[in-house]
C-alpha cells in the first residue's frame, strides 16, 4: 500500500510521519490545527522522521512505530492515536538532551508557571486540564523541558491524554469540552485527548521562567487540601527520579537541575478537589 | 551520493555550505540510526565548523555528545572491572573495534558510542578466558539454541556475555573471522604487534592492524545497518593511521595477516567514496591479490545501497548473500537463511510478549 507522508511542526521539535494507514492524517487533525499538522514540506528541518506502518512481510496488520530502525511498539487494535502518542513521548524523552527532560506536566499565567511531576495515577494530566480549562495556558502534559542553556521552560504543547476515571471527571466538570479519541481497553486503560486550547497553540514557541513546582497526589479520602513546603534536597532527587535524561547529561545535567532547583520553590500537595488544588497554586502565584 | 553522513564525512566545509534543509534532516535521521551524531559533533569541532550548523541540527549533534560523554563514564567503569578479572593472566588480553580505538587514543572516536567491549584472545586461552568471565558475573543471556550453535560452530567468537548486574556486553573472540571460512587469515600477528597499555592488563592492536581488522570487517560482513558508520570509521581510521604510520607498514601489516585483499577493496572504496588520496604503490602490490569481480560486486552494491535506489531492497538481500557465502559456503547459507527466516517470526512474536510484560507491568490501577 502507499505510504503517505506528512509533517508535524511541533516545538520544539518538528516530526514527518510516514505511513500507510490511509485515515491516520483525518484522525490526527481532531487533535491538532492545520498550522502544525501539514503535508510534507521539504524546505523544513525535521527533528525526527517517523515510520507508522504495518511491516513489510508481516503476518499481522499491526502497525509499526519506528525511529529509523529503532522499532518502539506495535499499535494495539484500534488503538492508533495512543500508540502514535507514546511514540511522540518515546521520541522526545529517549533522542535528545538539547533540554533536560522531566516528566511532567507545566503551564503559566500572567508569567507565573507551575510545574507538575508526577507518577501515572496521581492526578497529574486531571490537574492539567483543570488549570487549561481554568485559563492557564498549556505548554505540556507530559514533558518539561529544560532549557540548558538559560534555564527557561521551553513548550512541547499536545494534546493532554486523560486516562480512565479522569475522563469521567472532566466531562462531568466540563460538559462542553471535546475529549477526542476515546480508546478503551488499551494497555493503560480507556485513554482520551483534550485538544490544547487556543490560548496554548498561539503562544506554542513563548518560553517560561521556572517560578513553582507542585507534586499532586489525588486521595479520594482526603477531606481538604494538604501541603507540604519541600526543602531543595528533596525536590531535587525526586525531579532526577522523574527526569527521562537527567543521567545522560551528566556534569551539564546537573548544573541544570541545580539551577532549576535554586530558582523555584516547591510543594507537595494531597487533594480530592480539583478547585482547592487550582486555589492553592493561584494563592501561591500572587 | 544520497548518503548525506558519506558526503559530510568526505568534506565537511563543502557540506555546510551546500547542503539544504532537507539535506540535514536526511543527515540527522541518517546519523542518528548509525549512532554518527558524537562523531559529527567532534568531527566538526575540530575544524571549527560547529557554529556554521543550524541551531536545529546542533541540538541534535550535542545530544550525540552527551551521549558519547556518558559513555565513556560507563565504558571506562567496566573497563576497571575488567581489569581485576585479568589481573593475573600471562597470555595476551587485546581490546579490538570501538573500544580498540578509544582506548589507543584516537582522536576520532570520542564521539563513539558502544553496544559492547570487544576482547580478542588467543585461541589457546579462550577457555581459561570464559571461565575468568562467567566467575565474574559475564553470563550468556537468553538466545535461541540455534543462534547458540551458530556462534560457536561457525563463528569466531563466543556468544555474547552480559554482566549479570550492571548489564555491560561483552564479545570474546579468538579470531577476526569466522572459523568456518576459507579465507585462511592470519590473527598471530594482531598479538605480535599490539601495544600494551600502561598499568593496564589489556593491549590494543597498533593503528595499522586496526585498520586491517577493520577493512576485514567492512569486506566480508553480511549486515547492511551499520555499513554507513562503518564505512565513516574507516576513512577516519585511515587518516589517522597515516599520520603516524607508513603506507609500507600499512602494507606490511595487511600481507602479514594475509589480509592483502580486504585492505586494497578497503582503500578502493575509500578512494571511490570520499575522494582520498591513496598511494598508488600500496593500491598496485595490493591489487595482484584482488579479484576484479569482487571489487565490481562490492561497489555496484555499495553504490545501490548508499544511493538508496529503487535497486536498494535487492542490494541488502544481495549483500546479505555475498557476506554469508564469504563467510559460510552454499551449503551452510541455505540452511542458516531457512533457520533465520522462523527465527525472524519467533522474534517478531517475543517482541509482543515483551511489549505485553511491559504493559503490564505499567497498567495503571484504575485501568478498565
Amino acid at each position: 500500500m502507499l505510504s503517505k507522508v506528512f509533517d508535524l511542526h511541533l516545538h520544539p521539535f518538528s516530526f514527518r510521519l510516514s505511513t500507510n494507514h490511509q485515515q491516520l492524517f483525518a484522525q490526527l487533525q481532531q487533535i491538532y490545527p492545520t498550522q502544525i499538522l501539514t503535508p510534507l514540506d521539504a524546505n523544513h528541518f525535521i527533528d525526527f522522521e517517523v515510520t507508522f506502518s504495518r511491516p513489510n512481510f508481516a503476518f499481522s496488520s499491526a502497525l509499526a512505530f519506528k525511529l529509523g530502525d529503532k522499532h518502539f511498539r506495535y499499535a494495539e487494535k484500534n488503538a492508533l492515536i495512543p500508540t502514535f502518542e507514546w511514540g511522540l513521548n518515546w521520541c522526545v524523552g529517549n533522542f535528545q538532551s538539547r533540554y533536560l527532560c522531566i516528566h511532567a506536566a507545566v503551564l503559566e499565567k500572567n508569567g507565573f508557571s507551575v510545574v507538575l511531576p508526577a507518577p501515572p495515577g496521581s492526578g497529574k494530566s486531571t490537574l492539567c486540564a483543570m488549570l487549561m480549562f481554568a485559563g492557564w495556558r498549556l505548554l505540556s502534559d507530559e514533558h518539561c523541558l529544560i532549557d540548558i542553556n538559560d534555564g527557561f521552560i521551553t513548550p512541547c504543547v499536545r494534546p493532554i491524554s486523560l486516562k480512565n476515571h479522569s475522563i469521567q471527571v472532566i466531562k462531568q466538570l466540563y460538559p462542553q469540552s471535546k475529549i477526542q479519541h476515546i480508546t478503551p481497553a488499551t494497555h493503560k486503560g480507556t485513554i482520551g485527548y483534550i485538544p490544547p486550547s487556543e490560548l496554548s497553540w498561539q503562544q506554542y514557541q513563548t518560553k517560561v521562567k521556572p517560578c513553582l513546582v507542585i507534586f499532586p497526589r489525588y486521595r479520594k479520602e482526603q477531606a481538604n487540601l494538604e501541603f507540604l513546603k519541600l526543602y531543595q534536597h528533596q525536590y531535587f532527587m525526586q525531579l532526577a527520579e522523574n527526569s527521562f535524561n537527567y543521567s545522560v547529561l551528566g556534569a551539564t545535567g546537573f548544573e541544570a537541575m541545580a539551577n532549576f532547583v535554586a530558582n523555584v520553590q516547591a510543594f507537595s500537595i494531597t487533594y480530592n478537589n480539583g478547585d482547592q488544588a487550582i486555589s492553592f497554586i493561584e494563592d501561591l502565584c500572587r | 551520493m544520497k548518503s548525506q553522513c558519506v558526503l559530510l564525512f568526505r568534506d565537511p566545509e563543502f557540506y555546510l555550505q551546500n547542503s539544504t534543509l532537507a539535506d540535514w534532516t536526511s543527515l540527522v535521521s541518517e546519523a542518528r540510526q548509525h549512532a554518527l551524531l558524537g562523531s559529527i559533533y567532534f568531527l566538526l569541532r575540530d575544524v571549527n565548523l560547529l557554529e556554521q550548523v543550524p541551531t536545529a541540527v546542533l541540538s541534535h549533534l550535542t545530544t550525540g555528545f552527551h551521549y558519547a560523554e556518558k559513555q565513556k563514564i560507563t565504558l571506562l567503569k567496566e573497563l576497571l572491572e575488567l581489569e581485576s578479572v585479568f589481573a593475573s593472566v600471562e597470555f595476551p588480553c587485546i581490546l579490538v573495534k570501538g573500544v580498540g580505538y578509544r582506548l589507543a587514543g584516537l582522536p576520532f572516536s570520542r564521539g563513539r558510542v558502544f553496544s559492547d567491549i570487544d576482547l580478542l584472545i588467543p585461541h589457546d586461552n579462550f577457555p581459561q578466558a570464559l571461565s575468568l568471565l562467567t566467575d565474574a558475573g559475564y553470563l550468556e543471556s537468553g538466545m535461541s539454541d540455534y543462534d547458540r550453535r551458530y556462534y560457536i560452530e561457525w563463528s569466531h567468537q563466543h556468544p555474547p556475555l552480559t554482566h549479570f548486574l550492571r548489564g555491560s556486553n561483552i564479545d570474546l573472540h579468538h579470531h577476526i573471522f569466522p572459523v568456518s571460512s576459507t579465507s585462511g587469515l592470519a590473527i598471530k600477528p594482531i598479538f605480535e604487534n599490539a601495544i600494551r597499555l600502561t598499568g593496564s592488563s589489556f593491549s590494543v592492536p597498533s593503528t595499522p592492524f586496526l585498520f586491517v581488522h577493520a577493512a576485514v570487517h567492512l569486506f566480508y560482513q553480511e549486515e547492511t545497518h551499520k555499513l554507513v558508520k562503518d564505512l565513516c570509521d574507516l576513512k577516519q581510521l585511515y587518516e589517522t593511521c597515516m599520520q603516524t604510520y607508513s603506507t609500507e607498514q600499512l602494507f606490511n601489516a595487511a600481507s602479514d595477516m594475509h589480509a592483502e585483499a580486504a585492505v586494497f577493496y578497503a582503500l578502493d572504496t575509500l578512494r571511490w567514496l570520499f575522494y582520498l588520496k591513496i598511494d598508488e604503490d600500496i593500491l598496485t602490490k595490493l591489487a595482484k591479490h584482488s579479484s576484479t569481480y569482487r571489487r565490481w560486486q562490492m561497489q555496484f552494491l555499495l553504490k545501490h545501497l548508499l544511493n538508496k535506489t529503487t535497486m536498494s531492497s535487492f542490494a541488502h538481500l544481495a549483500w546479505f548473500v555475498r557476506g554469508h557465502l564469504l563467510k559460510m559456503g552454499v551449503g551452510t547459507l541455505i540452511y542458516h537463511s531457512m533457520a533465520k527466516f522462523w527465527e525472524y517470526r519467533k522474534i517478531r512474536k517475543m517482541q509482543s510478549q515483551e511489549q505485553k510484560q511491559i504493559d503490564d507491568a505499567a497498567r495503571p490501577p484504575d485501568a478498565r
